[in-house]
């Protein structure tokens, strides 16, 4: 080829280049004449310039003041670019991401404007910050991000060979900083490897926080029905079922895809081996379908004719196959199983309790520094878990667990609820290992079986407790015959988990049979039988019937004082239900004397709780005897142990005051006015507690008089209901907001659900609450216009800056929490 | 040595003084290599440089903000270019690496068949029968100019520097793919 030819070539070549494709091949013929060999090669290199074109970047140019220099990757919704701010200032180079045209509605831009300002105060070491929004001059919104140099965590991690535990480090930081967004009303929605990258110092950094809500709010998948294909829009292994079902979307979609993220950096897989399927498989595989266990996926591998997959996933993780399952079973495949729960609110409440509970089992689950002693009343459960550590204990796999169950009872009281979650996750997993395992030792799964009911009825889960117990029994009937202790404390436990529900008929009349039965059992003095006569004494009690309580308890006081030793609690025990008796059978002065010589046992005893409960019972009686000086005198005492014991104010503090009032109150003194109607919800709350506290008896009492000083009050504490129009995203004090024609209680968000799921009111109200809650937080309690429910761990508002939920899960705060029911329902 | 000088230089390069190129080329060279070496560090399999940015720093670095025309930050700019890819082929003779500039490797496509040496090759090759599209190309990888810069710096029209530029993409796909045909 010539030169001359060469310049023909580029020529021809310009010229054609500009001319319709249609019309190029008669010019390129007209052009080269007879001349083959420029011909071809214009032809071939016009071929060429077309398949470039087809490929070449429509990107603009610029992007504000960001120059683009190419492609960094593409979404299903975006483009990204590497972006270089070159204005002569400083050279500033940062990932622009570029909407698809196709998916601009008028929808998509609306929400755009309103939320970047949300999305750019973002501020968190592990998120990659979006430093600008706008649109390009042809309309593209654009977001643009902090350009991150890093890779995928899960390539990261591998490539790194990292172990179990720097992984889980790692992952920690990831929880942190989603849970960092969610408090900042953010939820990423796309949370994926891709969209987690770490860089070359080991900092893990998030990209698009909050964009995969911005860009399609409601077009990921409808009504059941996908829309659009898989591949488009959602990356299936990390999608959660809400969001396959379409329905609303909220941080526990995060916590869903982090326990996906999790699996995968344990295992290299998803729990549902997703990839592996056809796509119509998928939806009822995350629909329905059981997530495997980490440690079982392992094992599996091993299994497997080809051992290989197992040592390649051990060694990426610097371990041996063995070893990294014996890593995984037990905390790692609860946390996990939690995490993945179908049902949003069964998650973890929130990203951060994820990465605590993942702390504590890197810290080799070591005890709660912050214990105290246990709460009144409890006896029977702290049975019940020595009874589960000790049946652990002989099975090995299981210490954990059981080590778990004695950290829970030992936590403090503000830590109670939160971990009686995590324990609750445990639980189940628990559940299921002895299923199996005990299937053939009937009488070590009887007695696991105990152990879980006790737990369940200490979480506050009574339906749980009764299935567990019931199943007990059943498989202690089959064992021992009709006639055995066993088979008594079985229907006993029972009768307390129904008394708990409130169902006394039911716990009357298995209190009863177990009585019988030990009468039976046990001829003459036995500890036994005062046990079952005490429990039916209660709900006799409870019931309005002290006449008839009152036997039980002489004969109880009486066996025991002569079984026991003097000084033994349960002695005091005792002495207090009978005191409770005969107080309300209108003998103040008998009920003072017992309740003296119970609280001087319990002065001798080392729990401080109890001897606090038995002070503020004496007052009580001393107070009715009008020995008012002296009554005051232990409710200072009570006081001052209250505040060594939990600091400050709490529900406890308010019973002693709920003591005086009421003791003034059967006095007829004259309460301040003011007192009067708070009286009646402080008690009811009181009586609330109290029942769980295991005390159903002065429960049940409280609450009843709570009624009578209620009625006819118009209750004080209630902020009314008001539709003000939310101006400005503010939601008036305690108050319901109204948009969209849907109210909307003020405190919303519920373990990670949102109540008021008006999507319209994304982050608005929300906002208002945590402002006007937030502020008003005493020592974990919920003021007024909170909604706190403890027992289910579901919902739970206003109260506490969520998600960080314990704050308002309180379990000695039940007057809150009543106050928070009548107020947001 | 002080700004003024280089912007001395680098007007003197641009009236047609030949030997101002020389000493201004030692400068520019030195101050680029030094900052792409610390990008090309961190280097990975696929990754890609951006010239632009390198070359930018450098200009700020030996001449600053002050009073410099664009004329002279144009002329910069070229010799930037010529510099930016003489140290990446020097950098991948060395290492054989791929790491080239973030524009190339779009553009071009050819981050998995080819390496900054076969595409200086063909550049190489493409300069001689297409001198000004040899240029466009280089200004654009190496020097990360965009097409008005382009055009103002070689004195033609943006369309002509669009046309041209396809024309050597073409020629270079066409070069990579086979390079014994043209």
């Amino acid at each position: 080829m010539t030169p001359v030819d060469d310049r023909r070539i580029a020529e021809i070549f310009e010229q054609a280049v500009d001319l319709p494709p249609a019309e190029r091949e008669v010019f390129v013929e007209r052009a080269c004449g007879d001349d083959s060999t420029v011909r071809r090669e214009v032809e071939a290199l016009l071929a060429l310039d077309a398949e470039a074109e087809a490929v070449a970047p429509g990107f603009p140019e610029r992007v504000g003041p960001y120059r683009l220099a190419g492609k960094l990757g593409e979404g299903g919704m975006s483009e990204v670019f590497l972006g270089l701010r070159d204005d002569g200032e400083f050279v500033r180079r940062v990932a622009v991401k570029l909407i698809r045209r196709e998916l601009l509605t008028a929808e998509t831009m609306r929400r755009f404007e309103t939320e970047r300002q949300i999305l750019a105060s973002l501020d968190h070491p592990s998120i990659a910050r979006l430093l600008d929004a706008g649109r390009t001059e042809d309309g593209v919104p654009y977001f643009v991000m902090e350009y991150i140099e890093g890779e995928p965590i899960d390539l990261y991690c591998d490539r790194h060979r990292l172990t179990v535990a720097e992984r889980l480090e790692i992952f920690r930081q990831v929880c942190l900083a989603v849970d960092f967004a969610h408090r900042n009303l953010v939820v990423h929605r796309d949370i994926k490897p891709g969209n987690i990258l770490v860089t070359e110092a080991g900092q893990p950094k998030l990209l698009d926080f909050g964009i995969a809500k911005l860009l399609n709010p409601d077009l990921m998948i409808r009504g059941g029905e996908p829309t659009v294909s898989w591949g488009r829009f959602l990356t299936p292994e990390y999608a959660s079922p809400e969001q396959i079902l379409g329905k609303p979307i909220t941080s526990a979609a995060d916590v869903y895809a982090l326990g996906v993220l999790l699996f995968k950096l344990l295992t290299g897989a998803d729990p549902y081996r997703l990839r592996e399927r056809p796509e119509p498989e998928l939806q009822p595989l995350i629909l329905t379908a059981e997530p495997d266990r980490p440690s079982a996926f392992v094992q599996r591998a091993m299994k497997r004719a080809d051992p290989k997959t197992a040592r390649d996933l051990a060694e990426l993780r610097s371990t041996t196959p063995r070893a990294l399952a014996r890593a995984l079973a037990g905390d790692l495949d609860a946390v996990t199983a939690k995490a993945l729960r179908k049902e949003p609110q069964n998650r973890y409440l929130s990203a951060e309790q994820m990465a605590e509970d993942l702390r504590r089992h890197i810290a080799g689950g070591r005890p709660v520094a912050a214990s105290r002693p246990g709460l009144p009343g409890r006896g029977w459960l702290a049975a019940g878990v020595a009874l589960a550590l000790a049946l652990a204990a002989v099975t090995g796999a299981l210490v954990l667990q059981s080590r778990r169950l004695a950290e829970t009872r030992a936590m403090a009281e503000r830590e109670r609820a939160r971990a009686a979650e995590l324990s609750a996750s445990f639980q189940r997993v628990f559940a299921e290992h002895f299923r199996q395992d005990f299937a053939e030792q009937p009488e070590i799964q009887a007695n696991l079986l105990m152990a879980l009911g006790q737990s369940y009825y200490q979480m506050g889960l009574f339906d749980e407790a009764a299935t567990s117990i019931q199943e007990n029994l059943d498989i202690r009937r089959q064992m021992f015959g009709s006639e055995h202790e066993k088979v008594a404390e079985s229907l006993t436990a029972l009768a307390l988990v129904d008394a708990a529900k409130g169902d006394y008929d039911g716990a009357k009349a298995l209190h009863m049979k177990a009585l019988e039965l030990r009468r039976k059992l046990h001829p003459g003095d036995s500890l036994e039988v005062t046990e079952s006569l005490i429990g039916l004494a209660r709900v006799l009690l409870v019931k309005g019937h002290p006449p008839h309580a009152e036997p039980l308890l002489l004969e109880a006081v009486k066996t025991r004082e002569k079984l026991l030793i003097e000084g033994d609690v349960r002695i005091a025990e005792a002495l207090t239900d009978l005191g409770h008796v005969v107080e309300q059978l209108g003998s103040p002065s008998a009920a003072e004397h017992l309740f003296d010589r119970a609280s001087t046992i319990y002065r001798r005893s080392s729990d401080r709780w109890q001897l606090a409960v038995s002070f503020v019972n004496h007052a009580g009686a001393l107070f009715q005897l009008g020995r008012r000086e002296e009554g005051e005198k232990l409710l200072r005492i009570v006081a001052e142990i209250e505040r060594e014991q939990c600091g400050g104010e709490s529900a406890n503090l308010a019973a002693s005051l709920i003591h005086i009032a009421s003791a003034a109150d059967s006095q007829s003194c004259q309460m301040p006015r003011l007192a009067e109607p708070h009286l009646s919800y402080l008690l009811l709350g009181l009586g609330r507690a109290l029942t769980e506290l295991g005390d159903p008896i002065q429960g049940g009492e409280l609450s009843k008089r709570a009624k009578v000083a209620r009625e006819p009050a118009t209750p004080p504490l209630l902020v009314q209901p008001v539709s003000v129009p939310v101006t400005g995203g503010c939601v008036p004090d305690g108050g319901f907001a109204e948009r969209s024609g849907r109210p909307c209680c003020s405190g919303v968000i519920a373990g990670g659900t949102t109540v008021c799921s008006d999507p319209d009111d994304w982050g608005n109200t929300w906002r208002t609450c945590r402002h006007i809650c937030g502020s008003r937080l005493v020592n974990g309690c919920v003021p007024r216009g909170g909604v706190t429910d403890f027992l289910r761990l579901t919902d739970c508002c206003s109260g506490a800056s969520l998600p960080r939920s314990e704050r308002c899960l309180n379990p000695a705060d039940s007057i809150t929490y009543r106050t928070c029911v009548f107020t947001c329902r | 040595m002080a700004t003024r000088t280089l912007t001395r230089l680098l007007a003197d390069w641009s009236q047609g003084d030949g030997e101002a190129l020389d000493r201004l080329a030692p400068l520019v060279y030195g101050k680029l290599r030094q900052l792409a070496s610390s990008y090309l560090r961190r280097e990975r399999p696929g990754h890609v440089l951006e010239t632009r940015a390198l070359v930018n720093e450098a200009f700020l670095r030996l001449i600053g903000q002050s009073h410099v025309s664009w004329q002279n930050r144009s002329h910069f700019f070229a010799i930037a270019s010529l510099m930016m890819r003489r140290i990446l082929v020097e950098h991948a003779r060395r290492k054989r690496a791929l790491c080239l500039p973030i524009e190339a490797a779009a553009e071009v496509g050819m981050s998995e068949a080819s390496d900054v040496l076969a595409l200086d090759e063909a550049l190489r090759q493409l300069s001689i029968r297409h001198p000004q599209a040899g240029k466009i190309v280089e200004l654009r990888f190496f020097g990360g100019l965009n097409e008005s810069e382009i055009a103002e710096m070689l004195g033609i029209s943006v369309p002509t520097v669009k046309r041209r530029w396809r024309f050597a993409r073409a020629w270079l796909y066409r070069y990579l793919a086979a390079p014994a045909t043209p």
